[in-house]
């Protein structure tokens, strides 16, 4: 079949760092809901107050796409996601322009619905198999809010998957897929709306889920010719408990194949689980085993990959394995529905400031603000942020010599800093420095996802790409860079013990 | 080849506001008590000055923009009003502008006055303002001390 000589080629994923206990939710809300204190069990991740789908995104993007400064081989890009921060504003072009991909790409949001991010890999497949696009980068992504005291506020969780589809190198071949379109309504949210509203569980669960996999999966593998017996990984996001087995027993599969669906450590992340999990069972995954990507949603998406002997090769990947050993506990129950809007809080005076982008400004600055991309003088090679038409360069201020040089992927270490309670912060004191970078350059940044005392002069740093502020008087947000800790040290510390 | 102004230029008379919160005063009020303290040490009429020099850093919460606060407030006669801004060295700018003018011989008399009312905000400190399109795009949203503070962990590190 002409679909087998394509696939997957890398893959790369993100979960924020902060881990809310689901004790610290179900303890606080005990007195309301009793009835969720038997599940305030593990934890959830929570994205810090400046990340969003796009931002978590961004970054599983950057873990496939590694530091190599061309990225001209990537000529579509599919973003999956229920909660994308513009109606309209095209958000993979946000994440384009972050990436610094060609202007050349054809960028699409897919939306609307759970199965966003397999809809989006499955588009990327059709693109490459059609012959319309070489490469195609998706990446799926959500940030849910839930009402306090619900079930889904322990269920969700926040992250992002990308995958990368071409037609060489690949790590696993896309054997085919079959497609069900079918409006069953387990939940909606409403165009506008905040929180999502579900209907019963148990018939979701019966005439949902059990109809409606099932029927999904026996097309698919009549479609590919693959044996039930043959898949070795199966993987399907579904916070009912045994019911992806119970599903893949009726369907002839091996129960034992079921993947985690992650919900004690990390939670479902939405329209970016189905690819979370499949980042996550590609990293535990040996060459020449067949993958089953199962994602339920008005409708059902199946998908069968199987992995090559190059899988191997991407044992550097952060990956979702990696992410999730990159954590830290959060038992503030109170912070998390401050970052995700549900607490009038009182920030001070200092936070009604006027946070109003001048879209001109933004424009004609796209690659230092978006990319991170400074300058570097041509004749005396010496880099600066931002870029500049007379170079910083103290004894040979040329002019026009500069040509873009990007930041977003060197290491750099914090020169000076400050905690800063004055100043308006959503997670203060507001943390900024002096961050200089290896091969030159320096530049004054917030730096991110710290904590008070942690930060030092010498400390090594890694750029991010997050919400820099929310104008909510006109409902932009306004993204940049910012300096985090590296905390490779510290995950492999983990991984150690 | 520049002369300089060392033996060209006298101060004639100085003035300056009382501290304090000053909760009773604008701006105005202020400019008009170090005013007429100055001219009354140099014993000389409105008429005698020839031109003004004028500085306020954050004019949006103080005197509002340009030269005309201070001729307004202190009923100046027809003559030219520099405004000057160059943060907290804004009023040495003015001096500096006065004594120029005098030094050159454009003027006989000048007057420099510097003026910042901060406290109408409803919170302690400096003010937050937008320092253009760009820089708050890019720029941490930091304050005066927070930058200076920064001078610290530099030296230690």
């Amino acid at each position: 079949m002409a679909e087998n000589t394509i696939g997957l080629k890398a893959f790369g994923g993100y979960i924020p760092r902060l881990r809310l206990q689901r004790k610290s939710i179900t303890g606080a809300n005990a007195w309301i809901a009793p009835n969720l204190v038997g599940k305030g069990k593990g934890e959830r991740s929570m994205g810090n107050w400046d990340e969003d789908s796009l931002t978590m995104a961004v970054e599983a993007a950057r873990d496939l796409l590694g530091t190599d400064e061309d990225r001209s081989h990537i000529d579509a890009l599919y973003f999956g996601s229920t909660t994308l921060p513009f109606s309209d504003r095209l958000n993979s072009g946000i994440i384009s322009a972050a990436l610094t991909l060609d202007h050349g790409i054809q960028a699409v949001d897919v939306s609307s619905t759970q199965r966003a991010g397999t809809i989006a890999l499955l588009q990327a497949c059709n693109g490459v198999a059609g012959g319309a696009n070489k490469e195609a980068l998706v990446c799926a992504a959500d940030h849910r809010k839930a009402r306090a005291a619900s079930v889904q506020e322990l269920e969700f969780g926040d992250g992002a998957a990308a995958l990368s589809v071409g037609t060489d190198n690949l790590i696993a071949k896309f054997i085919g897929s079959h497609t069900l379109t079918i409006d069953f309504v387990d939940h909606f949210r409403g165009s506008g709306e905040e929180f999502d509203y579900g209907w019963e569980e148990r018939w979701i669960r019966d005439e949902g889920y059990t109809k409606i996999v099932p029927e999904a999966i026996t097309a698919a593998l009549e479609k590919t010719g693959v044996s039930a017996s043959d898949i070795d990984h199966f993987v399907m996001p579904c916070t009912f408990a045994r019911l992806p087995q119970k599903l893949a027993k009726m369907c002839g599969i091996n129960p034992d194949t079921v993947t985690d669906p992650l919900g004690s450590v990390c939670g479902e992340t939405g329209a970016a689980h189905a690819l979370v999990m499949l980042v996550h069972a590609l990293q535990n995954a040996k060459p020449g085993e067949k993958i089953m990507l199962v994602h339920f949603g008005g409708g059902c998406d199946v998908l069968i990959f199987e992995t090559t002997d190059l899988i191997a090769s991407m044992s550097d990947k952060k990956g979702i394995v990696g992410s999730l050993a990159d954590r830290q506990e959060e038992t503030n129950y109170m912070k998390f529905l401050t970052f995700h809007g549900l607490v009038e809080w009182e920030r001070g005076m200092r936070g009604e400031q006027d946070k109003k982008t001048a879209l001109t400004t933004l424009y004609r600055n796209e690659d230092t603000v978006m990319g991170l991309v400074g300058g570097r003088c041509t004749e005396t090679g010496v880099v600066q942020f931002p870029r500049s038409r007379i170079s910083v360069a103290p004894n040979k201020p040329a002019v026009d010599t500069q040509e873009p040089y990007k930041f977003a992927d060197r290491n750099a270490t914090i020169l000076s800093w400050s905690a800063d309670f004055l100043s308006f912060s959503m997670n203060p004191p507001n943390h900024y420095g002096m961050i200089v970078f290896e091969g030159g350059g320096r530049i004054m940044m917030d730096i991110g996802d710290v904590t008070q005392g942690e930060v030092d002069s010498g400390m090594e740093v890694r750029m991010v790409f997050r919400i820099k502020d929310f104008d909510d008087q006109r409902g932009f947000k306004r993204y940049f860079w910012k300096a985090v800790p590296v905390r490779k040290a510290v995950a492999t510390a983990q991984a150690a013990e | 080849m520049a002369r300089g102004i060392k033996d060209k230029v006298a101060i004639l008379g100085m003035g300056c506001s009382k501290f304090g919160e000053r909760w009773d005063s604008g701006p105005e009020e202020l400019m008009v008590e170090a005013y007429l303290e100055a001219m009354q040490d140099a014993g000389i009429e409105p008429t005698q000055l020839d031109a003004a020099w004028f500085s306020t850093h954050i004019d949006e919460i103080g005197t509002g923009k340009g030269g005309t606060p201070l001729s307004v407030a202190l009923r100046l006669p027809n003559i030219a009003v520099t405004r000057v801004e160059n943060f907290c060295a804004s009023g040495s700018e003015a001096l500096r502008g006065a004594v120029y003018a005098v030094a050159s011989g454009a003027a006989d008399i000048a007057l420099a006055l510097g003026v910042e009312k901060l406290k109408d905000t409803g919170y302690g400190g400096l003010p937050v303002s937008n320092p253009g399109t760009l820089n708050p795009q890019l720029t941490p949203n930091g304050s005066a001390p927070g930058n200076f503070a920064q001078l610290a962990s530099a030296y230690r590190a």
